[in-house]
């Protein structure tokens, strides 16, 4: 009997406690999203020169577990022009979100800062089909992450797709490292060069 | 979208693997490293008394990683496993589990044991060929083995003799074939 | 083969009181917690005897291992035991790297013991609240879950995600702690002494929750080491087994923790070594926090990941018992055969003992204290 009533002691207890609990999709009562929150994957968007960071390398493809993704490559006609420094450039992609088991092993091993886990998380459809997202919903995911989180590419160095803009950041760097030390040393381009070994 | 994202699929996995082929054995047979041998002080010792207690049977010792080896012959299974839990310098009253490895040319069923009193493990290996793998059941000295052995044989098919039960555990009734085994294809899969 | 049932009796017998009764509980049951089948032949209201059916959840990881490279197995790690995944995820990196012989950072340890505690305590406060429910007590699932809430909640901000990590590494972690984890773990820790001090209030001592436990369902030591049952099971039949302590890995002997026993081997024993484990496991935690120091994170591994040949078998505790890796590499970038120890398999093995002679208004509470995850026990 006493046992009971001291269980009863703490259901009481709690009475007094405001409730942490809310109807679903009260927007008043979110919970934040944290920063490391994995949604599904979208692909980014390089603001500087207007164009994918994926170049349509397919190495998340192959690293994918569930292979919920597929993607072809082409020839930048940009790169040509000299107006890109991105020679290929991805023609169409498509993830299967509803094979995606959301692991971020194409984050991990995407070299271009083309891939990015998103917010996106609430993506129920109608059809058993419509969770297939084409190039332009996963760019449209992509871009409403860049602009509530302000992402910037891990590697600018190596993956911004404007020749000017990378110019600019090589002598902001030189000027950097000649301030600090004598003699210049290209940080950033060694740690790429080794990425790229990898 | 509907054609050629299927056909992009089932057509990667062939181009890899034809790209992997041909490298494979040139860089593989001669430069394969093994895992070095590092037995404990407990491991050292068990495999000093191990031929002691075992000298009437006819079995190999050697060492994996930090486990002491015993290969056996499958017929001596239930005997050294008696004797094994029973003696004791053994004392291997625990079986932690019973897996079966598919070499193709063999298949190996290994019996990890560890002993909760003395603190050592072993494994004792046996092996059959798969075309008529017959292994005599363990379930007489650890009541454990009872499981492991039906999901042996349910994904590799070993049978292992005078299994009270030897019904499928995590496979149903009637099916085909056995999926553990490396030849036992995976299915492909098909997008919607 | 626990008790002889003459089938020849259920089928030719004339009168109905002579007749063993089948009953089918599950594969759709809510207290099977999954997909379970539990076959009893009854006698009034006593099994005589219970015959477990698995396999429904059977996907075929062991299988599925052999073609995903070692950084994509991780994934089906996450998913064998799936209220403790990074308990999983350790089991099968600790098993690569012993084969690579790789040396993990410190810190990286640090990191790895701090979450698997914690994800003890979130999977014991699961079985908290749905043992509650098996034995008919409707309001600790409501308290189970809130304090499994707030740790998934900084397992969210530490990983990126609530259940599916995938963020244990081979030869470390995926990414270092966030800034203000020490801060958040400062009161996680005092949240989680009064949440586990709350539960026990409120369940442990109940006269009805008791007559529904004590004695049900013995087991006792000798059986249960026959039976392979480790982990909190075989803790509460009296036996000190723990793998953090007779074969510490990583960094488990550095502190200092006590291993619950019980002693009757029944269900509220079962029960009660799991809520003491919790605290253990805090107390863990505190000390890590303590100790931990900046450093790396991860060792230098290559992205493919090709351990030498050879076989390894790694042995840990998971909040379920004893959960092993078989590991046997042919030195290529895949597997060539991968067994899943499951503590759960061996566990739920001992229910045919545990149910004998037992009533059938029990068999959900002692099911239910087995603390099984089908995930885990199909593979």
């Amino acid at each position: 009997m006493l046992g009971n009533l001291k269980g009863l002691l703490v259901t009481l207890g709690v009475i007094r406690r405001k409730h942490v609990t809310a109807q679903y999709p009260d927007p008043k009562k979110r919970l934040s999203i944290d920063e490391r929150f994995m949604g599904f994957p979208a692909l980014l968007w390089d603001y500087s020169n207007d164009e994918h960071f994926c170049t349509g390398c397919m190495v998340c493809v192959r690293a994918c577990p569930t292979q919920c993704m597929s993607g072809e490559m082409i020839d930048n006609p940009r790169h040509a022009d000299g107006t890109s420094r991105r020679r290929k450039i991805v023609d169409w992609f498509e993830i299967n979100l509803n094979r995606c088991i959301v692991c971020a092993i194409c984050v991990d091993v995407c070299n271009f800062d083309a891939i990015e886990m998103s917010h996106e998380h609430e993506l129920s459809k109608y059809e058993r089909n419509g969770a297939r997202a084409d190039l332009g919903q996963l760019l449209e995911m992509g871009k409403k992450f860049q602009a509530d989180t302000g992402w910037k590419p891990t590697q600018p160095e190596k993956n911004t797709g404007s020749p000017e803009a990378v110019e600019k950041m090589k002598e902001a760097a030189r000027a950097e490292s000649e301030a600090k030390k004598p003699e210049p040393v290209a940080v950033g381009k060694t740690e790429a060069r080794k990425e790229e070994s990898e | 979208m509907s054609d050629e994202p299927v056909s992009e699929d089932s057509e990667k996995p062939k181009a890899e693997a034809k790209a992997e082929k041909p490298a494979r054995p040139a860089r593989k047979e001669p430069e394969t490293p093994t895992a070095p041998v590092m037995l404990d002080e407990r491991g050292e010792a068990l495999s000093g008394v191990l031929p002691k207690v075992f000298s009437d049977f006819e079995i190999e010792y050697s060492a994996a990683m930090d486990e002491v080896v015993a290969i056996v012959k499958p017929k001596d299974i239930p005997e050294v496993c008696r004797i094994a839990k029973e003696d004791e310098r053994l004392n291997f009253d625990y079986l932690r589990s019973i897996s079966v490895v598919d070499y193709e040319e063999r298949l190996e069923v290994n019996y990890h044991l560890f002993s909760l009193e003395n603190r050592h493990k072993m494994v004792i290996k046996t092996s059959v060929s798969p075309d008529d793998p017959h292994v005599p059941t363990a379930t007489g000295v650890w009541r454990g083995a009872d499981w492991h052995e039906r999901e042996g044989h349910d994904l590799f098919g070993v049978v292992f003799d005078d299994h009270p039960n030897l019904k499928p555990l995590v496979l149903y009734e009637g099916f085909e074939g056995f999926p553990g085994r490396k030849s036992f294809p995976f299915h492909e899969y098909e997008e919607w | 083969m626990v008790q002889k049932v003459t089938e020849t009796r259920t089928q030719s017998a004339d009168r109905l009181d002579e007749v063993d009764m089948m009953l089918n509980m599950g594969p759709q049951h809510p207290s099977t917690h999954g997909v379970f089948r539990l076959v009893v032949w009854l006698d009034g209201e006593r099994i005589v005897k219970a015959e477990p059916h698995i396999g429904y959840l059977h996907r075929g990881s062991e299988k599925l291992c052999e073609r995903e490279d070692y950084a994509q197995i991780i994934t089906l790690f996450d998913r064998l035991d799936y209220v403790a995944n990074l308990n999983g995820e350790l089991a099968f990196c600790m098993a690569a790297e012993k084969l690579m012989g790789l040396e993990v950072p410190e810190r990286a340890w640090y990191i790895r013991t701090i979450l698997c505690e914690l994800n003890r305590i979130a999977s014991h406060m699961l079985f908290y609240g749905v043992y509650g429910l098996d034995a008919g007590a409707m309001s600790p699932v409501l308290y189970g879950f809130r304090e499994r809430e707030r740790i998934i909640l900084l397992f969210e901000a530490v990983t990126g995600a609530r259940m599916m990590h995938n963020y244990i590494r081979i030869g470390g972690v995926k990414e270092d702690l966030p800034d203000d984890f020490n801060k958040r773990m400062a009161t996680l820790i005092d949240e989680l002494k009064h949440g586990i001090d709350e539960c026990d209030r409120l369940l442990s001592r109940s006269e009805i929750f008791l007559e529904r436990t004590k004695g049900v369902g013995t087991i006792d030591g000798k059986t249960a080491i026959d039976y392979g049952v480790s982990g909190p099971m075989l803790r509460a039949a009296g036996v000190k087994e723990d793998v953090r302590v007779s074969e510490p890995y990583g960094i488990y002997d550095r502190f200092d923790f006590g291993i619950p026993v019980g002693t009757n081997g029944d269900c509220w024993d079962r029960y009660y070594v799991r809520i003491l484990e919790m605290r253990e496991s805090l107390s863990i935690i505190e000390q890590a926090m303590q100790q931990m120091e900046p450093g790396d994170i991860a060792a230098k591994v290559r992205r493919i990941a090709r351990p030498p040949k050879g076989e390894a078998f790694i042995r840990t505790e998971s909040p379920r018992g004893d959960f092993g890796v078989f590991l046997v590499s042919d030195g290529g970038d895949k597997p060539y055969r991968v067994k899943v120890r499951a503590p759960s398999f061996a566990n739920l093995q001992a229910i045919t003992h545990l149910l004998r002679d037992a009533y059938i208004a029990d068999a959900v509470v002692v099911l239910g204290s087995i603390d099984i995850i089908l995930g885990e026990v199909d593979r």
